[in-house]
């Protein structure tokens, strides 16, 4: 196997200038490194400020990176300039959380859709267009005549459709889904999954999954990957993370999963207090020490560096493996 | 109510208005040195008899030879001693010509001040509580209202009151028979100061006309602003409640729904003082009222520039000051805003 | 580029078409303002056709008519000026001097104002920080004043006028579309066209302008509305449009001298003044309302002479 996006070190620091003097500096993303192989789903999980999206619109270069590398097939992303981004750009989409937000209320569907086109394939005439654009909503599930309709006609889980529909007219080959389906209703949620999964199998799509909701991620990815305030804190294949989760922060978080599994449901439940630090001032050591049950001085002083404990299984933690 | 903190805040815009004055004496410098002539030509007239040399020394002595930026730092050090040039016409410190007259128009804009708030108050209520067909009348009266130019309202107020009725004086601020000791400039005040109501009374009659013709326009514009917002509030959560803990319906509207439909109109009114100002450029050419404003209008005809520019600047400076204004009351008065910043 | 300007036009219509018009339909004061703007434009339009008189034709013999009903007759329905010159004829002919100081000033400020806060909010940095300057100066400097100052230099002239009133009007559009654009260029459907590919003036001009066409709709019927009043107010203290040019604000300055013996002369033009803004300001309360009841919020208050 080989990996299409090899991520290293990848850092974006946000600047926040609060009147002339001040300064803030938010470590969003800070040294972030993983593989997404070919073909896979990886999983990109983290509560809510974790720096998930800030890693995806760096990648894709929608923020200027702070640091660090971005191998795809090959390239680094973050040294492409002009021409050289665009056309790397026609390989890769996002879609977002919130498909109220994601789509221009003032275009109607046929130019949401049909921008990439314009873009990557500006000889094509309209017809050839037109028909390319009508072909791909009836792939994602909506009618060809919804061209002439404007993102306010439709439900949430249409517009995420269309917002899919933008991402793959293109025929790219990697697709980051920024939590897709967070912001839809349960039964909708379901739906837009199954379409992600069977649209995968069809183009042969390789996805970097980011999602807060453990079971979606469970469900649908190969690898994962968890992240705390910035930094990845452990990485390893689905199943293996599921038995076997050595970051006291990722227990945490499966134990909020119900589970039906008797060998997991014998387990100690560990919940989260609290609410993670600011990530402008992030606790010394190890980031997860102020919420930690397990953290000595050890953990407040020095930080853990990711390790690799199993084949494939990394996590960064003083209490583990050793 | 007044704590440091506010006292900080209200510190703080003000010295923020350092820069913006001298902003505005950099517009105020730039436009006018681009007035075609310079103030020497202006000076000299029609006189044919002076020699090219004189010129050059005359020149000379207002710096006119030098480059702009020299201009602009002599500009500027005159006006910090608050010298903005002699007047051509009168011979005199433009400023201090300028500030004599600013008594007259400050008297009128607190008179249309009055009117404004005389008007728009209780229109604005009658309409958020009455509804219907009142309200659509006075919305309705409110857009005619800020449609009319000031000057024009002056013109038909004249007709009416002045030569059909004959029942208020059109012009001046006083009877030509009669003087007053000045003391503050406000006639109305230096006759109840020398307790001569005939002064007084005269002062108040002139005084009306001009007053509705600036406080008309602004009056329309208060009250659609707190019937929107007295509407607003009457729907809010809160009043909900104190009608349901049953208060009187009249306590609900005056102890709580107005007080907060109050807040952001304030603001607005206290904007409107620095409006009038030069509103009164136009209303006061029309009633011959001797203030600040007729008198730069007279002094563009003139072309007594250093008159103009010093109406200008006292112009911007009560304009700047009665934003200051607002933003003092808007902080003092809504607590949301404390604290914050 | 022309592709870019046939969009935006498809954009702009959409918004003054469909619900809105179906909205405003059933709005009274949007009709009732309608109608006084079509019949001043029209007026404005075909002056040369409605007018029964040419407006400078002095006729010393028939000075100072009284209008119809009050001695006059109906061949001057109006009455004449101090010099014979038929009123309704100079009316017609004002309407033009007025709509179109007022319209051209508009345009030019809508295109200084859209282009500078779209620069100034998209890119931000250094352009933003001097715009922004300008904009605190401009705001804490009177309009009215500002204009008078420039007229004071540029002296009276048509051209002069628009000049002014371009300058005096472009801050408020360049302050709202700067506001709008800096939560635009976050906003992820803009995120969404960086992420496949264009340029920043696809983003500027398709992505983001079209949804500041609500606001600077209606800003641009109050600026208007305004300009039409600074205008009359300028030429009626005699900085404005030169004589004998029908500027409704220059006939009410010399109808200002006949007040008593001949009141016409400045009720009219008055009353022309007044109703041709307050058609406007119908027209824009309603679209306003039609278009989205939150924008008010953004515009501010809009402020009077
Ligand atoms: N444009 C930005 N400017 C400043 N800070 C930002 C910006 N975007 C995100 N952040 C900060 O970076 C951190 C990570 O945010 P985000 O990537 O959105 O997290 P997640 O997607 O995991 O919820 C948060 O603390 C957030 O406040
Ligand atoms: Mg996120």
């Amino acid at each position: 196997m080989t990996a299409l996006l090899s991520l290293r070190d990848v850092t974006k620091y946000f600047e926040i200038k609060r009147g002339v003097f001040e300064r803030r500096v938010v470590k969003a993303v800070d040294g972030v490194s993983f593989d997404v192989e070919e073909g896979q789903t990886v999983g990109l999980v983290g509560e809510s400020g974790s720096g998930k999206s800030t890693l995806a619109l760096t990648v894709l270069r929608l923020y200027e990176p702070t640091r660090g590398q971005a191998i795809f097939e090959g390239v680094n992303l973050f040294e492409l300039k002009g021409r050289e981004l665009t056309r790397v750009r026609r390989k890769m989409g996002i879609v977002f959380q919130d498909p109220y937000l994601s789509l221009n209320p003032v275009k109607r569907v046929r130019d949401i859709v049909g921008l990439p086109l314009k873009v990557h394939m500006p000889s094509l005439s309209f017809e050839e267009r037109e028909s390319m654009i009508r072909e791909m909503l009836e792939q994602v599930g909506l009618r060809a005549a919804d061209v002439e309709r404007f993102p306010h006609e439709f439900s949430g889980g249409q517009r995420q459709r269309i917002a899919i529909a933008r991402a793959l007219i293109v025929k790219p080959k990697f697709l980051i889904l920024d939590e897709p389906t967070s912001a839809l209703d349960l039964s909708v949620q379901a739906k837009i999954l199954n379409l992600l999964l069977d649209l995968q199998r069809e183009f042969g799509l390789t996805y970097l999954f980011i999602t807060h909701d453990m079971n979606v991620i469970k469900h649908i990815s190969d690898r994962i990957n968890v992240m705390y305030l910035g930094k990845l804190v452990e990485s390893a294949d689905t199943e293996e993370l599921f038995e076997r989760p050595l970051h006291p922060y990722t227990r945490a978080l499966l134990s909020s999963v119900p589970t039906l599994d008797p060998r997991q449901r014998g387990r100690k439940k560990m919940l989260l207090r609290g609410d993670p630090p600011d990530p402008a001032n992030p606790p010394p050591g190890c980031r997860f020490s102020s919420r930690c049950p397990l953290a000595d001085d050890l953990c407040r002083r020095e930080e853990p560096p990711l390790v690799q404990v199993e084949p494939g299984h990394w996590v960064a933690c003083h209490k583990v493996g050793g | 109510m007044l704590d440091s903190d506010l006292l900080r805040l209200i510190g703080r815009r003000i010295v923020g208005l350092i820069p913006v004055m001298f902003g505005i004496a950099i517009i105020v410098f730039l436009v006018f040195s681009f007035v075609p002539g310079d103030p020497v030509t202006m000076l000299i007239g029609k006189q044919s008899d002076v020699s090219e040399e004189f010129i050059q020394q005359l020149r000379h002595k207002y710096g006119l030879d030098r480059p702009l930026y020299v201009r602009f730092f002599y500009f500027l050090r005159q006006l910090i001693h608050g010298d903005v040039g002699i007047s051509y016409q009168f011979n005199r410190p433009a400023l201090e010509v300028v500030l004599e007259r600013l008594p007259a128009t400050v008297e009128l804009a607190f008179f249309a001040l009055a009117v404004a708030i005389v008007i728009a108050i209780p229109a604005g209520i009658f309409a958020a509580l009455k509804g219907g067909a009142v309200d659509r009348g006075i919305v309705g009266l409110s857009v005619v209202g800020f449609s009319m130019p000031n000057f024009w309202i002056a013109m038909l107020l004249i007709l009416v009151f002045g030569t059909t009725l004959k029942v208020l004086p059109i012009s001046g601020r006083l009877d030509v028979t009669l003087t007053v000791e000045r003391v503050t400039g406000f006639y109305i005040l230096d006759g109840i100061l020398a307790g001569d109501w005939e002064v007084v009374r005269s002062a108040l009659s002139h005084i009306i006309l001009p007053a509705l013709s600036l406080g008309i326009p602004a009056a329309a514009l208060i009250v659609r602003l707190l019937r929107n917002n007295l509407i607003s509030v009457l729907g809010a959560e809160f009043i909900r409640a104190a009608r349901a803990r049953g208060l009187r319906e009249s306590a609900v509207i005056y102890k709580h729904a107005l007080r907060n439909a109050l807040i952001p109109t304030i603001n607005i009114v206290a904007l409107q003082l620095g409006f009038f100002l030069t509103g009164s450029f136009f209303v006061e050419t029309v009633f011959a009222w001797p203030g600040m404003g007729r008198l730069a209008v007279d002094a563009i005809y003139a072309r007594d520039y250093p008159v103009v520019i010093a109406a200008v600047m006292i112009s911007a400076l009560f304009f700047v000051l009665s934003n200051l204004l607002a933003d003092i009351l808007i902080l003092v008065t809504d607590p949301r805003t404390r604290g914050v910043r | 580029m022309s592709r870019t300007l046939t969009t935006l036009r498809e954009d702009l219509l959409r918004f003054l078409g469909g619900p809105t018009v179906s909205y405003m339909k059933r709005d009274p004061g949007a009709i009732v303002g309608g109608t006084i703007f079509l019949v001043f434009l029209m007026s404005a339009l075909f002056a040369g056709v409605v007018a029964p008189y040419d407006p400078y034709q002095a006729d010393l013999a028939n000075s100072l008519q009284p209008p119809v009903g009050f001695g006059g007759s109906w061949e001057h329905p109006l009455g004449t000026d101090a010099i014979g010159r038929d009123l309704l004829s100079r009316l017609i002919y004002g309407a033009r001097i007025s709509l179109s100081v007022a319209a051209v000033s508009v345009t030019l400020a809508v295109l200084v104002g859209v282009s500078l806060g779209a620069l100034s909010g998209y890119f931000g940095g250094l352009i933003d920080e001097v715009l922004m300057r300008i904009v605190d100066f401009w705001l804490s400097f009177p309009a009215v004043l500002m204009a008078i100052s420039l007229m004071v230099v540029l002296g009276p002239g048509y051209w002069n006028v628009v000049a002014a009133m371009t300058l005096t009007s472009w801050v408020p559009f360049a302050r709202v579309v700067r506001g709008e654009f800096l939560t635009l260029k976050e906003r992820p459907f803009v995120l969404a066209a960086k992420a496949i590919g264009v340029g920043s003036a696809h983003i500027i001009f398709r992505e983001a302008l079209p949804n500041t066409f609500p606001s600077l709709i209606v800003l641009s019927t109050f600026q208007l509305a305004r300009n039409i009043i600074y205008e009359a107010s300028l030429s009626f203290i005699g900085i404005g449009v030169k004589p004998p040019n029908p500027s409704w604000g220059l006939m009410l300055g010399t109808g200002r001298q006949h007040i008593l013996d001949a009141w016409w002369i400045a009720m009219f033009p008055g009353l022309a003044i007044t109703m041709v803004v307050l058609g406007i300001n119908l027209l824009g309360d309603s679209l306003r309302d039609a278009l989205d009841p939150t924008i008010k919020k953004k515009l501010g208050v809009v402020e009077v002479q």
